[in-house]
């Protein structure tokens, strides 16, 4: 196991390499110079072309790619993740340090309560099977996976917060500074975010509870006396969620996703807004430092998921 | 003293292709310490008969039609499927063992997991308890290093071991009568022996009563004392283990024993498969369901429905043919 | 059977929301309230010896009933981030107008700038200027303290306009001779060259920074403009609390402010990138004012009871640039350019994008009515004949192909391009359309355009038009950046604006504007096509606020109040 985590972690550094080399080399091709991207009208005339190969060579702009590469990863590993060009006086690190956790906070709920609801739902569909129930919840999965994130929000916000004002339109509390207050900004975002995972996490739920209760322990389960409850807890869902696991894995990535859209629609400072305004316009230090973070998160989450096999499956083994 | 008794039990499954009448009004019964064979080839409503004697069909499609189940002087049958009456008895006082030994056991479960679940269950033992009785009951049915690998999972064990951690877990708590249904169909000969002799000495030493159901006529011939023979979800003949193997009277039981090699024959026997395949129970004509494979037909047969179980000698069969008088 | 239940149910759902959301916009009332406070009644006059005299924060005179009353944080909705906020020398186009309440300007906009061109001051009680306009003479208002309690004078001003020479991106500062204190608050400033924009730059870009808290903010100087960079010192009305990026920017008042104490107590900028949301929060209460706000969402807010709307007009003319530059393009022939204009019905396209609003004026110049270069009678109107006409004197009657490039911050813009494509088709012109990101547009714009192509822009635009005019008309020699908006160089405008750039009294200046305009408007550089308007919405009781009011470079933010609500 320790071996298995030890060599996974050194596949995954060589993944993050490829990575952030890629990014590195395909942020260079974007059309658009992100030193002209933000200037005066002023000070125009005095940018000659001698004034800007002087500043493209003190941001290291004007050498070979791999040695950019290579002074950028050395830096990294030091500390230093290098400044904006955008924001002049922001440190990248910085940057990230202030989005992560908003981003954190909101995906961790949406995870959540995805997989919570998603789950609860795929197994009471499952375990009703034909009756009501069943109809309710599929009805539920079905809506979540097609609705537009973009249209729920704005008619949540419109129905919630202008209409019964009973939440925050939008914006974003630390959790620290105000529980409550944060917890009401954050019910629509991360029900926006949450929405299709749940969807998938329930459907897939319910056709792999369906699979599983037909299994014949289950029938040794029932024919040992346990009550429902308990047979469909402890023998079904754990053996019923080894496909759902993979998908949550997959979540990761679609939250970071959909943070992109949520972010922007409710003004939360996070990093999916962060990554499209760098990425809009060129800051190359933001966008390098935002994949190597959320590369390393997404390879983190698999390594998770893949060790949380062997949780819910003792018969997978680590070599 | 009579332990269970089914009478006249009818389970049907409700299918989109028509009506399967898996069990139609199967009547058996079984004494306290017996230990019963109930034989019949696959599909002819044996397991569905002992699932519905503890009420353990899906439901839907299955549904359980008629009859009576009396287990200690109650019809089970008045209970609801998933009560807490049903519940105490499923594994407390009737336990069952089932056919694969590869599936039956949860595989994300430790082998200690399940059979704890039951003591703790039904018995309300403490951990520490629930555990030395775990790994006395695997050193029982001779699990070697018990102690050890209490805590592995199925699939560290071989499919002879599961079927006896199976019985293990079955007999934990006690119980009054075992169920056994193709304990032995999925393991090799040697192994079924040898299972077969542990389920008959722990019946034996726990005074537990013991239904094999089985489509070997072989295997109970040995341990069973009374045989039910089943064919198209009725009851076709019973008696005792002697009396069926020696004068068996509805050619459906003949055609079976002549396909089971015998020790104690003359040389030279040929093993007589019997002809055709069994009857697809959807929509089942009236007339007797072996007619069509059957080497005795009469007339009658084709006229008339499907005759009861009636006395014959020390058996009881369903036939309208005097099989003595046409055995060869 | 399933999926027809949820069929009916979401259907049962829209049309909920839409029945329920319909009912506001309808009850259209009256919309603006009380006119917002004109701004500060100063006298300017002009130019050689401005003099503005009254403090521009005086109490608003057109209020009258109204008694201002202190207290409350105004919250303004905005979609920008800050860039930089405390170093002058960076303090990006974009987003400047954070400083607006925290750092002050020597001169500002006057109300009647737009008419007159007159400035009034701030950090500067008068000035003059002598010797072709190389010698600038500044008297600075006394009893104005900085925010970390030191005094602006004489020598703080001369630090700051060192500070901006030495970081060496402008070339007016580039040519800064020498800086001389002449009394505790006189300084003058000298120049090598006639520093003819001076004014229209002290107005919009040239802020003042506490010289004390940055020279003790660290031991470098890349430490210490670094540290500038975040923490903005100056003399406004308001200090600088915190700026989170993404999220909000707040000030607390300034009690010591030289014009009286503040009636609010802060201001907080509320970052909200997206316009349906930010109109939401208004309707809601989140928000006071929502300013930069999208044209859609500003109408709508108007219509509805408690807000008022404004209109900034002229800062944005919107338009079609053609790529003129290689002489053996297309469009390097004036017929070509002329044909273009005449296929274009700048009528329609107005109509169909300005969602009914007169705001938006149609425009067939680049002079506004009532600048000195304005010629009521100029413009080439749709005329689909004299297009064509005008195409087979060019040899073109059959058409080339083009494209047409479309930045894609807005939506409206890819609109016209597709009227525009449709128009041209008439003239044998086939059109492409291509988005382009901001990245592109400005290397475009700054190292030109690929030949014969077009472009969709607005063109930032300044009340002292002959400054605009040497921005936009700039001849410069290949492989300088500037301004691409006209690629057009003709040897005549070439010549004006030599003598633009090297006029040396305002008579002069004016005088060789007026020339370089009238001979760019003929030599069709490019298709102005709309006034589009700057816009913020205010709630009702958003008192005395002049953001926008007349220019977007200004805003008195001491003079802002909140009724009770």
């Amino acid at each position: 196991m320790v071996t298995y985590i030890i060599r996974r972690l050194i596949q995954a550094v060589f993944i993050l390499l490829i990575l952030t080399f890629i990014v590195f080399g395909a942020v260079r091709l974007l059309p658009g110079d992100p030193l002209l991207m933000f200037l005066n009208a002023t000070d125009i005339e005095a940018l000659s072309p001698e004034a800007l190969d002087q500043a493209r060579h003190e941001l290291g702009l004007d050498r070979n790619l791999v040695v950019q590469y290579g002074i950028w990863l050395g830096d990294i590993l030091q500390g230093d993740w290098g400044k904006s060009l955008h924001f002049k006086n922001a440190n990248v690190l910085q940057m990230i340090g202030q989005r992560m956790p908003v981003t954190i906070h909101l995906g961790v709920l949406a995870f959540f309560f995805s997989s919570v609801i998603g789950i609860t739902l795929g197994v009471i569909a499952a375990v009703r099977r034909g009756r009501w129930a069943d109809t309710v919840a599929t009805l539920l999965a079905n809506t979540a996976i097609t609705i537009p994130i973009f249209w729920l929000g704005i008619i949540m916000m419109l129905v919630f917060s202008v209409e019964l004002e009973w939440l925050p339109v939008a914006g974003y509390t630390p959790i620290n500074e105000d529980f409550w207050l944060s917890t009401r900004k954050l019910i629509m975002p991360v029900i926006c975010l949450m929405i299709g995972s749940l969807g998938a996490v329930a459907r897939l739920t319910r056709t792999s509870m369906l699979e599983v209760i037909r299994q014949d322990y289950i029938r040794t389960a029932w024919s040992k006396g346990l009550r429902e409850r308990a047979i469909v807890i402890k023998h079904a869902l754990k053996n019923s969620l080894i496909p759902v696991i993979t998908v949550m894995g997959l979540q990761v990535r679609f939250i970071f996703g959909g943070a992109v859209l949520v972010e922007k629609v409710f003004a939360i400072p996070g990093m999916g807004r962060l990554m499209v305004e760098a990425v809009d316009g060129s800051d190359y230090p933001v966008i390098q430092g935002a994949v190597l973070v959320i590369g390393i998160i997404v390879v983190l989450t698999n390594l998770i998921v893949d060790i949380s096999y062997g949780w819910f499956d003792p018969r997978v083994r680590y070599e | 003293m009579t332990l269970l008794t089914v009478e006249n039990l009818k389970t049907y499954f409700h299918t989109d292709f028509g009506l399967v009448k898996a069990v139609d009004g199967v009547s058996y019964e079984i004494n306290e310490g017996e230990i019963v064979g109930i034989v019949g080839e696959s599909g002819c409503g044996k397991s569905v008969t002992q699932l519905s004697t503890l009420q353990l069909i899906t439901s839907p499609p299955g549904m359980i039609e008629d009859g009576k189940v009396i287990f200690d002087g109650r019809n089970l049958l008045d209970y609801p499927a998933n009560g807490p009456e049903m519940r105490s008895i499923r594994g407390g006082k009737i336990a069952m063992i089932f056919q694969e030994p590869m599936t039956s056991l949860n595989p994300t479960l430790s082998v200690f997991q399940q059979i704890s679940e039951m003591l703790s269950l039904h018995l309300q033992m403490d951990k520490e308890t629930q555990r030395k009785r775990a790994i006395e009951l695997l050193t029982q049915v001779g699990i070697p290093d018990a102690k050890r690998r209490i805590d592995d999972y199925p699939h560290q064990f071989s499919g002879g071991m599961r079927q006896r951690v199976m019985i293990a877990m079955a007999l934990s708590c006690n119980p009054k009568l075992l169920i056994a249904d193709e304990p032995t169909t999925a393991v090799d000969v040697t192994t079924q022996a040898q299972l077969l002799l542990l389920m008959q000495n722990l019946v034996r030493q726990y005074h537990t009563s013991l239904i094999i159901v089985t489509h070997n006529l072989g295997v109970v011939a040995r341990y069973a004392q009374r045989i039910y023979v089943m064919y198209a979800g009725r009851i076709v003949e019973s008696g005792s283990c002697d009396d069926i193997f020696n004068q068996p009277k509805h050619p459906y039981t003949i055609g079976l024993l002549k396909c089971v090699p015998r020790l104690d024959e003359e040389e030279d026997r040929r093993l007589v498969p019997i002809e055709g395949l069994p009857p697809n129970l959807i929509n089942m004509p009236p007339t007797c369901a072996f007619l069509p494979r059957c080497p005795y037909k009469i007339d009658r047969c084709r006229e008339e429905p499907w005759p009861a179980l009636k006395p014959v000698g020390n058996q009881q069969v369903a036939c309208y043919v005097d099989t003595k008088l046409t055995v060869q | 059977m399933k999926r027809f239940i949820m069929a009916l149910f979401i259907t049962v759902l829209v049309v909920g929301i839409f029945l329920g959301s319909c009912g506001e916009p309808e009850e259209t009332t009256t919309a603006p309230t009380t006119a917002p406070t004109s701004a500060p009644t100063s006298a300017p006059t002009s130019a050689p010896t401005s003099a503005p005299t009254s403090a521009p924060t005086s109490a608003p005179t057109s209020a009258p009933t109204v008694t201002p009353q202190y207290g409350g944080v105004l919250r303004m909705i905005t979609p920008m981030d800050p860039t930089v906020l405390g170093y002058p020398a960076e303090s990006a186009g974009r987003a400047t107008y954070y400083q607006y309440a925290i750092l002050e300007r020597m001169i500002i906009y006057a109300p009647d700038v737009w008419q007159n061109q007159n400035y009034q001051g701030i950090l500067a009680t008068s000035y003059t200027f002598e010797n072709d306009m190389k010698t600038w003479t500044f008297q600075l208002r006394e009893g104005v303290k900085f925010h970390d309690g030191t005094d602006w004078n004489a020598s703080a001003a001369k630090w700051n306009f060192e500070l901006r020479k030495e970081a060496g991106n402008s070339t007016t500062f580039n040519s800064m001779e020498s800086c001389n204190i002449l009394g505790p608050h006189t300084v003058q400033i000298n120049f090598s060259s006639p520093a003819n924009t001076f004014e229209v730059e002290l107005a919009t870009g040239i802020y003042f920074i506490s010289p004390t808290s940055f020279e003790n903010a660290g031991t470098t100087q890349e430490e210490r403009i670094d540290w500038a960079r975040g923490h903005p010192v100056g003399t406004g009305p308001f200090k600088f609390v915190e700026a989170i990026l993404g999220d909000h920017v707040t000030y607390e008042r300034f009690d010591d402010y030289w014009a009286g104490k503040p009636y609010l107590e802060g201001v907080e900028f509320i970052i909200v990138p997206d316009a349906t949301t930010s109109k939401n929060m208004m309707i809601a209460g989140e928000a006071d004012a929502y300013i930069y706000s999208e044209f859609k969402e500003t109408l709508e807010l108007e219509a509805m009871d408690g807000f008022y709307a404004r209109y900034c007009k002229h800062h944005t003319p919107e338009g079609i640039w053609p790529a003129a530059l290689e002489p053996d393009s297309h469009m390097y022939d004036k017929k070509v350019r002329e044909a273009i204009e005449y296929a274009i019905d700048r009528e329609a396209i107005i109509a169909a994008i300005s969602l009914g609003s007169p705001e938006v004026e149609i425009m067939y110049q680049a002079p506004i009515p009532g600048d000195p270069a304005y010629r009521p009678d100029f413009g080439r109107h749709y005329d689909l004949n004299k297009a064509k006409q005008l195409m087979r004197e060019a040899g073109l009657e059959n058409g080339f192909e083009t494209t047409i490039y479309v930045r894609s911050i807005t939506g409206r813009w890819a609109d016209m391009a597709l009227f525009v494509q449709a128009m041209l088709a008439e003239i044998k012109i086939t059109v492409n359309i291509e988005m382009i990101n901001p990245g592109q547009y400005m290397t475009y714009l700054l190292f030109g355009w690929p030949a014969d192509t077009l472009f969709i822009s607005g063109i930032p635009n300044e009340p002292i038009s002959n400054f605009v005019a040497a921005r936009d008309y700039a001849c410069s020699p290949a492989g300088v950046p500037k301004w691409n908006y006209s690629t057009v160089q003709t040897p005549e405008m070439c010549a004006l604006w030599n003598e633009l750039k090297a006029a040396t009294s305002p008579e002069a200046t004016r005088a060789a504007y007026v020339a370089l305009s009238h001979q760019a408007m003929d030599d069709a550089v490019g298709i102005y096509m709309m006034d589009w308007p700057d816009t913020a919405v205010f709630a009702d009781y958003v008192k005395d606020c002049d953001w926008i009011a007349y220019s977007t470079k200004v805003w008195n933010a001491n003079t802002t109040w909140m009724a009770p609500h």
